[in-house]
C-alpha cells in the first residue's frame, strides 16, 4: 500500500515540477518576445529618422545604416524603394549561442520585424525593416530555464523528502492497526499502542475500545455458558452434580486410558421416603445436608474426586486413584453413622464400593458398586468390591513396556479409521486412533490397553509419529483426510514439533490432508508449547484440532489462541443433546462460542441418530460416533 | 462608433451620424473629393488650441471622436482624425503619411514643430498636404512654410484590433501606438 502511495507522491511532484517549468518558459518566452518586438520597433522608428535627415544621398544613408548596423544587435536591416528595390540589405550570421539545438526548436522566438518609412522632404524613399539577434534572449531564456529547473528539482525533492518521512511516520501505526484488524478477524483480541500522530491515535483508539469490548462480550457469553453448564451438570438441591454429569464424568474417567483407573463408592439414604413421611421435610434436608457435608470434604480434599446426587437417596463417589475404596468407604460409613443428624433422625446410610475400575462402561462400573451396595444393604452396611488393576504390578509394567516398544520398532501397528462428517454427509476426516499388535502374531489392541504404560515409560513420542507416519502413508494412498491424536507429553517435548514438521514436509501433498488434535490442555504453559507447534506445522498445510474439549468454556478462547482450527466437543456435552434441554443449551452455547472464535465445531460420541439431527439442528459442522457412519 | 461616442459626451453623439454620412458617401469619390470634404468637416468642427490649454499636458494625442467632443484640439489631432477618416473612406493607406514638419507661423515668423497630413497620388509624386492653419488642401511646393523632417503611417502596426490585444503593454508604450488602438476601437477601419 505504502509502495503506492510512494509513487503517486512521485508522480505528483513530477508533474508539478514538469508543469511549473513549462508555464515558467511559455511566460518567460512571451515576455522576452515583447522586448525583442519592442526594441525591434525602436531601432527601426530611429534610424529612420536618421536616414530621412540624409536628403536622399545613398551614400550618406548607407554609411548610417551601417553604423548603426554595426554597432547594433541586428541579424538583419533592409531597405526597400516604393517600387520594391533593395536600396539597402544587411545581413549578419546569428552567433552561435549557449542554448541546445533542440531547445532552439521546440521554444522559438518568433518577432515581426520593427518596420518604419524613411523620406526625403516630401519624397517618400522607401521602407525600413528592422530585425534583432535573438540569440541572447534565447540564451537568457535557456539560463532562466536551466535555473528554474535546479531549483524546483531541489524544491521537489525536499517535498518528496519530507513526503517519505511523514509516510514513514504512518506506516508503522497504520501496520499495527491492520494488524489488530486481522487479529480480530481471527477472533484474538490485541490492543495496539497509541501512536503520536493526532489522527492515528484517535483512530489506533477506537480500535483499542472496539478489540476491549469485544473481549467483553466473549468474555460474558463465557461467563452465561459456565452458567448454563452448572444448572444442567449440578444438582439442584444438593449442589453435587447431577445424575447424568456423574454418569458423564464417570464415563470419561473409565474411558482415560493414561489414568490409573477409578474408585466409586456408592451411599444410600436407608428408606429415604419413609424418614421424610415420618420426620418431614426439614430433618430429612438435613439428614441429606450431612451426606454432603462429608462427600464435600472427599471432593475438596483430593484433586479430581467427583461427588454427584444419583437419586433422592443413592449419592456417588468417584476416586481419581485406585486401592483407596474400601478405606474410603470405611471412613465415610463411620462418620455419616456418628453424624447428630443422622443419630436424631435415627436415619442409616448403606455404603458399597468397588476398586480399580478402568476400560469399562459407566454402567457397567455402577452396577458392579450397586451390586456392592446390596451386598451391603444385606449385610452390615458396607461393602467393598475390589479387583486387581494391570497398572498395579510394577514387574508387569516393564513386560509391557518392551512389548510396546518392540511392537513399534517392528512396526506391529496399524490405524483405526472413525469417520467425521458434515451434516451433508461428506467426509472431514477419519479419526485414527493407533492400534499395537503387543504379542507377535497376536491381536491390534486400542489404546486403551496400553496408552497409560506407553506415557509412564515416556514412549508418547515413538507412539505419536509411529501413528502419524501410518496415517501420511494411508492419505498418500487413497487421498483421504485424517486425523491423528499427538498426546500433550510429545507435543510439549523439545524438538517433537520439528521432527513432526520434517515429516510433513516430506509429503507435502499428504500433508495438507492432515489433522494433528490434542486433548483439552489446561496449562498456560502446555498452551505456550502447543501454539508454537501448531504454528509450524500449519506452515505445512497441516490443520490443529483439540478434542475432549467443551468442559470449561472460559478455556476456548485459549484454544483458539493456541492456534487450533477445530474444536471436537466431548460426548458426554452432547449425549441426550436430543432429549435434555440442559445439555441442549449447553451445547447451543458451545456452538456459539466456537463459532464466535471463527473455528470448526465437531462432536464426539454421537450414539443416537435423534441426537445427531439435533446437534445439526445447533450448527454443529460435523460428528462422529457410533451413529456417524460413512455412506457405502 | 456610436457606442464610443456616448462615453465621450452629447457632442461625439451628435457629430458621429455626420461623420458616418460622409464617409459613406465617400466611398465611391474619387480620392480629390475625399480629401476636401474630409478635411473641411475637422477643420470645421474642431477649433485648434494647444495641448497645454486643452487637455492640461504638454501634448496629448486625441482619437478623432475625442477631439469632436472636446471641439478643440492641436496640429496632431487633426492629422490623426483626418488620417482615420481618410482610411475608413477608402483611401489606400500607403498613399497617405503623418509628417512631423517644422512649420514658421506666418504672424510670429518663429519655426515651430507642427504635423500634417500628406496625401501622394503616386510614389515620388508631389504630395497634397491637408493642414489646420490653413483650411484648403493645397500641393506641397505652395506650403514653403512647412519644412518636413519625418513621416510615418500605421504600416507595421497590427492591423485591425483583433490582433492587437488590449492587455499588451506594448501597445501602450508610445502615443502614436496608442492613440491608433483608441481610434480602430472607435470604429475607424
Amino acid at each position: 500500500m505504502t509502495r503506492r502511495v510512494e509513487l503517486l507522491i512521485a508522480f505528483v511532484l513530477l508533474l508539478a515540477l514538469l508543469g511549473s517549468l513549462a508555464i515558467h518558459t511559455l511566460t518567460a518566452r512571451r515576455a522576452l518576445q515583447l522586448q525583442l518586438e519592442l526594441h525591434n520597433r525602436d531601432a527601426a522608428a530611429a534610424l529612420a529618422l536618421s536616414l530621412s535627415q540624409q536628403r536622399g544621398d545613398p551614400a550618406s544613408l548607407r554609411t548610417v545604416a551601417a553604423a548603426q548596423f554595426d554597432l547594433g544587435h541586428y541579424r538583419s536591416l533592409r531597405l526597400r524603394g516604393d517600387d520594391g528595390r533593395a536600396l539597402l540589405d544587411m545581413q549578419q550570421q546569428a552567433p552561435a549561442g549557449r542554448a541546445p539545438a533542440w531547445f532552439l526548436r521546440s521554444v522559438p522566438l518568433s518577432t515581426p520585424p520593427g518596420v518604419a518609412l524613411v523620406s526625403d522632404g516630401w519624397r517618400s524613399i522607401g521602407r525600413l525593416e528592422v530585425e534583432s539577434h535573438t540569440a541572447w534572449a534565447h540564451d537568457a531564456l535557456w539560463d532562466a530555464c536551466m535555473r528554474t529547473a535546479l531549483l524546483l528539482t531541489a524544491l521537489m525533492l525536499a517535498a518528496g523528502g519530507l513526503a517519505a518521512w511523514l509516510l514513514r511516520l504512518w506506516r508503522r501505526p497504520l501496520l499495527a492497526t491492520v494488524a489488530q484488524a486481522q487479529a480480530l478477524e481471527q477472533g484474538r483480541f490485541v490492543e495496539a499502542e497509541l501512536p503520536r500522530l493526532p489522527e492515528l491515535r484517535q483512530l489506533t483508539q477506537s480500535m483499542n475500545t472496539t478489540v476491549r469490548r469485544l473481549r467483553e462480550v466473549f468474555g460474558a457469553q463465557a461467563e452465561q455458558v459456565t452458567l448454563l453448564q452448572r444448572q444442567a451438570q449440578l444438582d439442584a438441591v444438593t449442589g453435587l452434580s447431577s445424575r447424568r454429569h456423574f454418569i458423564g464424568q464417570l464415563q470419561q474417567r473409565l474411558g482415560d486410558a493414561t489414568a490409573p483407573g477409578v474408585a466409586l463408592i456408592l451411599v444410600r439414604v436407608w428408606q429415604l421416603e419413609a424418614l421424610n413421611a415420618r420426620l418431614g421435610h426439614e430433618a430429612t434436608d438435613r439428614v441429606l445436608g450431612a451426606v454432603v457435608d462429608v462427600l464435600q470434604t472427599y471432593v475438596e480434599r483430593v484433586s479430581g474426586t467427583l461427588a454427584g446426587r444419583l437419586n433422592g437417596s443413592d449419592f456417588g463417589l468417584c476416586l481419581p486413584v485406585p486401592g483407596l475404596a474400601a478405606e474410603t468407604a470405611a471412613s465415610i460409613h463411620t462418620t455419616l453413622a456418628a453424624a447428630p443428624a443422622l443419630r436424631a433422625a435415627g436415619a442409616e446410610v448403606m455404603v458399597g464400593a468397588t476398586d480399580s475400575l478402568s476400560g469399562v462402561a459407566a454402567g457397567a462400573a455402577l452396577a458392579e458398586a450397586d451390586a456392592a451396595l446390596a451386598r451391603a444393604e444385606a449385610g452390615n452396611g458396607l461393602a467393598v468390591d475390589g479387583r486387581a488393576g494391570l497398572a498395579a504390578d510394577p514387574a508387569g509394567a516393564r513386560v509391557w513396556r518392551a512389548q510396546i516398544a518392540d511392537a513399534l520398532a517392528s512396526r506391529r501397528t496399524r490405524l483405526g479409521e472413525f469417520p467425521v462428517l458434515a451434516p451433508d454427509g461428506g467426509l472431514i476426516h477419519l479419526e485414527c486412533p493407533l492400534r499395537v499388535q503387543l504379542e507377535d502374531g497376536g491381536e491390534f489392541q486400542p489404546a486403551a490397553r496400553w496408552l497409560a504404560l506407553a506415557r509412564r515409560s515416556r514412549l508418547m513420542p515413538e507412539v505419536d509419529l509411529a501413528a502419524l507416519d501410518l496415517a501420511l502413508q494411508a492419505i498418500a494412498a487413497d487421498g483421504r483426510p485424517r486425523a491423528v491424536n499427538v498426546s500433550l507429553a510429545s507435543a510439549t517435548l523439545p524438538g517433537f514439533a520439528t521432527e513432526v514438521a520434517r515429516c510433513l514436509q516430506a509429503v507435502p501433498d499428504a500433508a495438507r490432508l492432515l489433522s494433528l488434535e490434542w486433548a483439552d490442555a489446561a496449562r498456560p504453559a502446555d498452551l505456550r508449547a502447543l501454539a508454537e507447534a501448531a504454528a509450524l506445522w500449519h506452515r505445512h498445510g497441516a490443520r490443529v484440532g483439540a478434542e475432549h474439549a467443551g468442559a470449561a468454556a472460559q478455556q476456548l478462547p485459549r484454544l483458539h489462541d493456541a492456534g487450533v482450527d477445530y474444536v471436537k466437543v466431548d460426548a458426554r456435552h452432547v449425549r441426550d443433546v436430543a432429549t435434555d434441554e440442559a445439555v441442549n443449551a449447553y451445547a447451543r452455547s458451545l456452538v456459539a462460542l466456537i463459532h464466535g472464535l471463527g473455528l470448526v465445531a465437531l462432536a464426539e460420541g454421537v450414539e443416537d441418530a435423534r441426537d445427531l439431527a439435533a446437534l445439526w439442528a445447533l450448527g454443529f459442522d460435523g460428528a462422529t460416533g457410533p451413529a456417524v457412519r460413512l455412506p457405502d | 462608433m456610436q457606442v464610443a461616442a456616448q462615453r465621450l459626451g452629447p457632442r461625439a453623439v451628435a457629430a458621429v451620424p455626420p461623420l458616418q454620412g460622409l464617409l459613406a458617401s465617400l466611398r465611391t469619390a474619387g480620392d480629390g473629393e475625399r480629401l476636401q470634404r474630409v478635411n473641411r468637416f475637422f477643420n470645421e468642427r474642431i477649433v485648434f488650441r494647444s495641448d497645454a490649454e486643452v487637455w492640461n499636458v504638454d501634448d496629448h494625442w486625441a482619437s478623432p471622436l475625442e477631439a469632436i467632443a472636446r471641439g478643440e484640439g492641436d496640429c496632431e489631432d487633426y492629422a490623426i482624425a483626418k488620417y482615420a477618416s481618410l482610411l475608413a473612406a477608402g483611401v489606400p493607406r500607403q498613399r497617405l503619411r503623418l509628417v512631423y514638419v517644422r512649420a514658421v507661423l506666418p504672424e510670429t515668423g518663429k519655426p515651430q514643430p507642427h504635423m500634417v497630413l500628406a496625401y501622394h497620388a503616386e510614389v515620388n509624386a508631389e504630395p497634397l498636404i491637408l493642414d489646420n492653419l490653413r483650411p484648403e488642401v493645397q500641393p506641397a511646393s505652395q506650403r514653403p512654410d512647412l519644412t518636413p523632417v519625418f513621416s510615418f503611417n500605421d504600416e507595421g502596426l497590427w492591423q485591425g484590433a483583433g490582433s492587437a490585444p488590449a492587455g499588451d503593454p506594448l501597445v501602450r508604450l508610445s502615443r502614436w501606438r496608442e492613440v491608433w488602438r483608441r481610434t480602430q476601437e472607435e470604429g475607424f477601419r
